[in-house]
């Protein structure tokens, strides 16, 4: 008799909201009354075929329990959600070269609030590499969560990765695209990812 | 108010319904009282939970009974419900988490998408400001080149607005504006001081300032009593849920009505995937859903299938019902399904205060939260004519105050003073605030996201594609000038001129994406909000629409559900669906 048990169909995680917690980006998964706790701690920002790939560890916390890690976990942007709330001023210290020119109205007319250069991103939608979640007890198939990075900015490490995620955004798939802008832009995002 | 609760049956998946109704806002609750009182055996199927007015309106909750003062606790709202703008701390069940409800945009072109996946959908916190339309927004192509025009004129609809008018209620004065169309109104809401101030201002400059045209009892009617419907006391409190059901929404009215007929089976937490299509035919069979909270996945069968999930959902249901018959989206064979997107601006104008007031007793009609209306007073005829700019706008406003001091936060200082210096100027503010047109065009549109962004029950999401154009920076140039120069006339100090226009999407007025049209090669819907493609789909919210014109436009919405569904079951009766 075969030991190896059927394969179960498992409900699909789809999402993982999260938010940042320094250059970490925090959640929870939930199911029933059971919560884990989801951390994803990108340590290298890339941009390949213009898209932000980050890679980092993956840290998941049961309920009960000790917490689990996988390195190596790579998270690519698929898209973003614009905001329209203030966005942060740019990093102290960065070179000039790094910011774009602000909105300012050629024809002296009304502009729209938060658009162009002066807007921000809000959410970024990453998809994370597959994940085994049965090794933290977690009732999902997790072979392509995607992450909701809801970028909402509490210190300056975060509203300094906020501004510099929404201008590599711009410099990759903005109406400007600049791979020079977006190397520059990456150099900035490693050294605070690496701190 | 009246129970629906009767209505809450199980719903199932092996009956054959008569029609099955996605949404339960505006156009969903008219649709399900038209078609239950025409005989029909309707399905309503809603996104979101069933409310209970008791326990989830917080009509007589004061700023002052949270710890939070209305603003919520520090950061929930930017993590949960973040583009959810109005949402406060009292309606926040009222609207969706962004963060289960994700859509996507351009890199500096964002977009303002507030949803409400609840029995009564927006009804439950809409403006409730209802005003016709006329021949100058169906035939505005007609007047200006631009664009083309409805498939239908004002002479069509004006029945059916008399109809959606006397039913939910609206007070109002009839002030013979030929642009601005009269209906049938309740007594109107009386301008307060600063109104008439303001009135007179306006006047004086050659415009018209009239009483808004509001979805609130200030009369009750038999067919509103019936329902548990009574008087607008003017607790200014709208937003948080009317309890006495005085402002018009489904909750306390349509659905109610389509619920004693015993016709109605109203299935709330039933997230819809797609439209189900019958290979044989290319006609909808049903609709597949999956529970909000159970995630089971179900079929509901129907003969007709009514779209009314708001504009854009609507059309996101659309584009993900994808078959061999339809393989760009259920009714799409034009390509045009998605397209000519538009969301009224606002964001333009001016405020201040008018010292002629400050210091004065408060009376209970400033609490009244409907205002004035400046009607469009561009661009009606040769004399109005202006150089660079088509269409028009109005300016919604006035002088009202709510029971919290908005002035407060303006208000430098702390202590005894600061409170002296509030209360004085509480009862002095002034605004006017635009509503104008935004020009339909094919390049401002949404897609299913191509990079495969979905939802938290797994469904594609929209990618939405919009930005304003030179038109709607000349209007907002000119409406910026314009209120100023009416607060200046009225004597207002402090004025600011407010000068950035609001993102789209974030007036909640975001209309097109299924145009109606006579030609099947450039728009989705005939004159009847029916697919031209798939005759047995109706999609009966503001994604009909073809333009937007400057005009609020639920009222329209009601009146096109109403003509919709009287089509219908006519078209049933002869055997063409």
């Amino acid at each position: 008799m075969s030991t190896q048990s059927k394969p179960v169909s498992r409900l699909k995680l789809h999402t993982i909201n999260v938010t940042p917690s320094g250059s970490e980006m925090v959640g929870q998964i939930e199911s029933g009354k059971s919560v884990w706790q989801f951390n994803f701690l990108p340590t290298l920002a890339k941009v390949v075929d213009w898209r932000l790939v980050l890679t980092g560890r993956v840290t998941i916390t049961p309920p009960v329990g000790r917490p689990r890690t996988v390195d190596g976990v790579t998270a690519r942007l698929l898209a973003t959600q614009g905001s329209t709330a203030l966005p942060p001023d740019p990093p102290t210290g960065i070179d000039q070269s790094l910011t774009a020119p602000s909105e300012a109205s050629v024809t002296g007319l009304p502009l729209t609030e938060y658009s162009g250069n002066d807007g921000s991103i809000a959410v970024m939608f990453l998809k994370l590499s597959p994940l085994n979640g049965s090794l933290a007890g977690i009732p999902y198939d997790m072979g392509g969560v995607q992450l909701n990075a809801r970028l909402w900015a509490n210190s300056t490490l975060e509203r300094d990765l906020l501004w510099l995620y929404s201008a590599l955004v711009m410099a990759t798939q903005g109406p400007k695209a600049d791979g020079k802008w977006a190397d520059g832009l990456l150099t900035e995002i490693n050294q605070r990812l690496t701190k | 108010m009246q129970s629906i609760q009767a209505a809450l049956k199980s719903a199932s998946p092996m009956k054959k319904y008569d029609a099955i109704i996605i949404g339960s806002g505006a156009s969903g609750g008219m649709a399900a009282k038209e078609l239950t009182e025409r005989g029909f055996q309707v399905l309503v199927l809603e996104a979101g939970p069933m409310i209970d007015p008791l326990r989830d309106f917080s009509m007589n909750k004061f700023a002052y009974e949270s710890m939070y003062r209305g603003l919520w606790r520090p950061g929930q709202k930017q993590t949960e419900q973040w583009m959810q703008d109005t949402a406060g701390e009292f309606s926040s069940h009222f609207y969706v988490k962004d963060t289960e409800h994700p859509y996507t945009t351009d890199p500096g072109k964002p977009f303002t998408w507030v949803r409400a996946r609840i029995v009564g959908g927006k009804t439950l916190h809409w403006g409730r400001l209802s005003w016709r339309f006329s021949d100058l927004d169906f035939k505005a192509a007609s007047h200006d080149g631009f664009d083309v025009d409805w498939p239908i004129d004002y002479k069509e609809i004006a029945p059916y607005y008399d109809k959606a008018e006397e039913w939910i209620g609206v007070s109002g004065n009839r002030d013979g504006l030929w642009w601005q169309p009269d209906g049938n109104y309740l007594p109107p809401m009386a301008l307060t001081c600063g109104d008439q101030i303001l009135k007179s201002a306006t006047e004086k400059l050659g415009w018209k300032l009239i009483q808004p045209r509001v979805a609130m009892l200030t009369q009750v009617k038999d067919h509103h009593r019936k329902y548990g419907r009574a008087q607008c006391h003017y607790c200014g409190s709208c937003g948080n849920g009317c309890s006495v059901g005085a402002m018009f929404n489904s909750l306390s009215s349509t659905l109610p009505a389509a619920a004693v007929t015993g016709r109605m089976t109203l299935r709330p937490d039933s997230i819809v995937r797609h439209i189900t299509v019958d290979p044989n035919t290319g006609k909808a069979r049903g609709v597949a859903v999956v529970d909000r909270v159970t995630r089971q996945e179900l079929e509901f069968t129907g003969k007709v299938v009514i779209v009314a999930a708001s504009t854009l959902e609507s059309t996101r249901i659309l584009l993900n019902s994808t078959s061999d018959a339809h393989p760009r989206g259920l009714g799409n064979s034009s390509g045009v399904l998605g397209r000519y997107l538009v969301d009224h601006f606002g964001g333009t104008g001016a405020a201040g205060y008018l010292p002629m007031l400050a210091g004065r007793d408060t009376v209970n009609e400033d609490g009244k939260s409907s205002g004035i209306f400046v009607p469009r007073f561009r661009n009606l005829d040769e004399r109005t004519k202006q150089p660079k700019f088509l269409r028009g706008y109005g300016f919604e406003g006035g002088a009202s105050i709510g029971s919290f001091p908005s002035n407060a936060r303006r208000t430098p200082g702390f202590g005894k003073e600061f409170k002296k210096t509030v209360r004085r100027w509480y009862v002095a503010p002034v605004s006017l605030t635009t509503r104008a047109n935004m020009l339909s065009r094919f390049e401002n549109y949404v897609e299913i996201d191509p990079n495969g962004v979905v939802d938290a029950w797994g469904i594609p999401v929209l990618r939405i594609h919009i930005q304003h154009s030179e038109n709607e920076r000349e209007m907002a140039r000119d409406a910026a000038e314009s209120a100023t120069d009416i607060l200046k006339k009225a004597g207002a100090v402090e004025i600011r001129t407010q000068n950035v226009m609001t993102a789209p999407g974030r007036i909640i007025h975001e209309l097109g994406t299924a145009r109606m049209g006579n030609d099947p090669t450039t728009s989705v819907l005939n004159k009847f909000n029916q697919s031209h493609d798939v005759k047995n789909l109706f999609v009966t919210d503001g994604a009909a629409f073809v333009g937007a014109a400057n005009q609020n436009p639920t009222l329209t919405i009601l009146a096109l559900t109403i003509r919709a569904c009287e089509y219908l079951s006519d078209e049933m009766k002869r055997g063409n669906i």
